[in-house]
């Protein structure tokens, strides 16, 4: 696949990379555009490279969960040493509230709510599944986990989700 | 746990699949509902794509390189011009050099000690001529 085949097929997942990305930065738009820039600057400049193993979606989407993480990690480091050392701020400011023009809907805001109660791997899982649509197997290949830890982290979170969903319809 | 849950479901018209169950209908449409809303507020590829912010690296890469480059240069050519010159002082060579007590050691009769004399050749001496006898020396009278 040549480098413009490449940006048409990014362009095409664009909505959904940013969808993921949103979620690798816990609903930080600013950092989730951040994210997705500095992705598909390392696919331009040949840092990812696409090899053809899994889909292009599968692969684009692991390398935006760790472009996430690294970010995060550069944050982390940066506020924990720089930032306290000059403004004497804590060592992790606490993380800003996500973005709220993005619930704009109730049910949106409250599935991102509980959503948010889940465990990190759970929640990604479900993400991948049930809002991006992939398999379960493009899923773990994205998450670098085995298949059968990302069924369990489905199954998992899925009845958790479902019985978290069922405790505020209640209220 | 059936294993054919898990794989793309081609009878039920989904394409994906992603192993669902029917009761998890009502999740993926929770899920679907929220990603329309969140690509709805999508930026741009194009505001995001970085292909002017790479051009804008590559030259600021080369700004950097350059910058570098005279920075060791201007450091080199100050540290040389810093470097003290060695001393104008000429230093006398070993071998010439002589001792101040050098002429303690001039004793008379030197040259004699430092030369092989040659044989029929007797220097600083009369030869004495047969017949000839050398007068007998007076004793001196003191009065």
């Amino acid at each position: 696949m040549d480098k413009t085949d490449l940006q048409g097929e990014l362009e095409r997942l664009h909505p959904a990379s940013f969808g993921w990305a949103l979620w690798c930065c816990d609903y930080r738009r600013d950092e989730a555009e951040e994210v997705l820039q500095a992705a598909y600057l390392k696919v331009l400049e040949g840092m990812a490279r696409f090899d053809g193993r899994a889909s292009v979606r599968t692969w684009f989407f692991s390398v935006v969960r760790r472009t996430a993480w690294e970010q995060r990690r550069r944050r982390w480091v940066r506020q924990s040493l720089l930032g306290r050392w000059l403004s004497q701020q804590p060592a992790l400011a606490p993380s800003p509230a996500p973005d709220q023009a993005l619930s704009s809907s109730e049910e949106s805001a409250a599935l991102r709510q509980v959503l948010a109660t889940l465990p990190a791997r759970q929640r990604e899982v479900l993400h991948l599944v049930f809002y991006q649509e992939l398999t379960i197997e493009e899923a773990a290949k994205v998450l670098n986990l085995g298949l059968g830890t990302a069924r369990t982290h489905f199954e998992r979170g899925k009845a958790r989700l479902r019985g978290l969903l069922g405790g505020e319809k209640k209220r | 746990m059936n294993d054919d849950y898990y794989r793309p479901n081609s009878e039920s018209g989904d394409p994906r699949g992603a192993g669902l169950r029917a009761g998890d209908d009502a999740l993926r449409e929770r899920f679907a509902a929220l990603r329309r809303e969140e690509e709805r507020r999508a930026p741009e590829f194009a505001s995001l794509w970085p292909g002017r912010v790479r051009a804008q690296r590559g030259k600021t890469r080369w700004l950097v390189a350059a910058a570098c480059a005279l920075t060791v240069v201007a450091a080199v050519l100050w540290l040389r011009s810093t470097r003290p010159k060695p001393a104008d002082v000429s230093v006398a060579s070993l071998a010439e050099w002589k001792a101040p007590t050098d002429f303690l050691l001039e004793t008379p009769g030197r040259e004699l000690l430092r030369t092989v004399p040659e044989i029929g050749e007797w220097r600083g001496y009369t030869v004495a001529l047969p017949g000839t006898r050398p007068a007998p020396a007076r004793k001196k009278v003191l009065h």
